[in-house]
């Protein structure tokens, strides 16, 4: 019982990371059509990626994960250019 | 279309020219050469037993010694002097024909750098996607996290850096996703390659012979094996698909 608690209770944990950074990256993606060349902003969009995509691939198989380390790895490049 | 197809060469045949006839690392012919024959029956006679004790020790003292840096200087034209394996794989030209058909789908005209660039990028991503299969057996969110950053902040550090920064002035973070998106599945295609190589060398020499042998063929390829893998245990887990990577 004490098992099947602390497994949902990650799964929630690992969902309400996932969610929250979800809506933090798919900002990012947004505003790359923009004009948002702030340094802070894309940085701030790195972690959340990086945050993202490592909630994700802590779930075996889950097919989100590798999808997401790619989002990551480009909002971390574009960060990079955009803070020169 | 001749003259796009021809432009597609130039570089190539530039590189042919400033290099003069010379052997890349990690393009072995399909049958050993006599050098590498020889180089085998040499390293095997000193090294009799099994080659694959823990922690690969014994691989690591053939690999420092005299008679496979020898071969290796013998055989593979680099940029500078060696001493060491780990020195060899610095200073050894990129292996072109890898990178050439995926260079040419990212830029019209790669250059030299563009195949230093992308070499480097793809051991640091090959060493990222072991580091994070081990990463997942863990279930260790912070683990994962540092074998992510291995890979997703790869383009921000030096080396890679002053290659990618220059090259990909202007781009967007799409033009970023379509890049990682198309970076990721080639990464994998050299996976692929590289373990059906060594499953091939297993069948024909079993494993001892076979560690050996790709020492001798590939040994960039070797240079990971040791960089990536702390014992045989997990390096051939990889090699038998055990070690499961997300697909791309």
């Amino acid at each position: 019982m004490v098992t099947v608690l602390i497994i949902a209770f990650s799964f929630t944990s690992i969902y309400a990371t996932f969610q929250s950074t979800k809506d933090v990256t798919a900002a990012y993606a947004d505003s790359s059509s923009g004009n948002n060349n702030d340094c802070a902003w894309w940085t701030a969009g790195c972690v959340a990626a990086l945050a993202l995509a490592a909630a994700a691939c802590l779930i075996p198989f889950n097919p989100a994960c590798p999808g997401l380390v790619i989002a990551a790895a480009a909002t971390c490049a574009t960060a990079d250019q955009v803070c020169g | 279309m001749y003259l796009t197809r021809f432009s597609r060469l130039l570089p190539i045949a530039v590189m042919c020219v400033v290099f003069g006839n010379i052997t890349f690392a990690d393009t072995p012919p399909d049958t050993p050469t006599p050098a590498a024959g020889a180089a085998f029956r040499a390293l095997r006679a000193q090294y009799p037993d099994s080659i694959l004790d823990d922690d690969f020790k014994t691989l690591k003292k053939i690999t420092d010694s005299q008679t496979y840096l020898d071969f290796l200087k013998q055989t593979y034209a680099t940029n500078t002097p060696f001493k060491t394996l780990e020195e060899f794989i610095e200073s050894v030209p990129p292996p072109t024909e890898r990178y050439q058909d995926f260079l040419h789908e990212i830029f019209e005209k790669p250059t030299l750098e563009d195949f230093r660039g992308i070499h480097q990028l793809t051991l640091v991503y090959r060493r990222g996607n072991v580091m994070l299969a081990k990463a997942m057996e863990t279930q260790n969110l912070k683990v994962i996290q540092a074998a992510l950053e291995e890979k997703t902040k790869a383009v921000t550090k030096e080396p890679i850096r002053s290659w990618w920064r220059p090259r990909f002035s202007g781009a967007s973070q799409a033009d970023f996703m379509d890049f990682f998106t198309r970076f990721e599945k080639f990464v994998i295609e050299t996976e692929k390659a590289d373990t059906l190589f060594i499953r091939e060398q297993i069948e024909k020499h079993g494993k001892d012979s076979a560690i050996l042998w790709v020492a001798i063929r590939k040994p960039v390829l070797m240079g990971e094996i040791l960089n990536n893998f702390a014992k045989p245990d997990t390096f051939f887990s990889w090699v038998e698909k055990k070690v499961v990577l997300p697909k791309m």
